[in-house]
């Protein structure tokens, strides 16, 4: 093997200086954008200050995540709009508004009632009063033709707000059975989507 | 410095490097998504079970047969 010359040694031992410069410069400036607490541990005098950010965090829940429709005929038609059944109950759980979409799985599979088809339909209505910023332009009130699983702009709820007095709505299901639906048990997966309003 | 020494050391330096890059490299991924606008996905399911046709009134399933008699 060749001789290793200290010009090479020199020059790994400046890389892994500046290499540990760095990771510690970018773990410090990292962590200092969390929410630094601070104070004066060394100090005699027994003051000091204490600072927290608290981060936001987008974080819904489905606090009735299920609707049984139970049996219906073909072109009979229900919805969650008179609580029977009950209708999804949405929590806004995080620390910021939230803005929220909805898609969800065809629920049925007879020629042109796949997703979005009158046959399965969505709108949105708050529980506990004052959830949401305008309830006039922040809600679906009407049942609309629910989206497929594709799209990813179908606004149900915007501007849902966060503090717990007021942070609940509901998500109406509405369902009409197509003339040639086979029989049997149907379901649907529907995904809520919140982000920051 | 004798070779032998030297070629340990260098070993040892490059180790050195690398561990340094993939700490600093796991740390910044680590950390990147802190405070960004998050988006969090729920899931809810939909049932319902559809009543086979054809069906009576009285919501039984199979054909109610009516017998018409004609002198």
């Amino acid at each position: 093997m060749a001789e290793i010359s200290d010009k090479i040694l020199i020059a790994l031992v400046i890389v892994a200086i500046g290499v540990s410069i760095f990771g510690t410069v970018s773990t410090v400036s990292r962590l200092s954008g969390l929410g630094s607490i601070t104070g004066q541990p060394f100090t005699s005098t027994p003051t000091g200050t204490a600072n927290v950010t608290v981060p936001e965090r987008t974080y819904i829940t489905l606090t009735v995540s299920n609707i049984d429709f139970g049996d219906l005929d073909p072109t009979a038609n229900n919805d969650t709009t008179d609580d029977l059944p009950p209708p999804f109950a949405l929590r806004n759980d995080g620390t910021v508004n939230v803005n929220v979409t909805i898609k969800a799985t065809d629920i049925f599979t007879a020629a042109g009632a796949g997703n979005p088809s009158s046959y399965y339909q969505f709108a949105s209505r708050v529980d506990e009063s004052g959830s949401v910023v305008n309830i006039t332009t922040d809600l679906t009130t009407s049942l609309t033709n629910m989206a497929a699983t594709s799209n990813t702009t179908a606004k149900v709820v915007s501007r849902f707000k966060f503090p717990a007095a007021n942070d609940q709505v509901f998500i109406d299901i509405g369902l009409t059975v197509p003339a040639d639906e086979s029989a049997g048990v149907k379901s649907s997966t529907v995904t809520l989507t919140a982000t920051k309003a | 410095m004798e070779e032998r020494g030297k070629k340990t050391l260098t070993i040892l330096l490059a180790l050195l490097v690398l561990v340094s890059l993939v700490g600093t490299i796991t740390i910044i991924s680590e950390f990147s998504g802190l405070g960004d606008n998050f988006i969090q996905e729920v899931g809810g399911k939909v049932n319902l079970h559809v009543n086979p046709l054809p069906y009576d009134q009285n919501g039984k399933v199979g054909l109610t047969v009516v017998r018409v008699e004609t002198n």
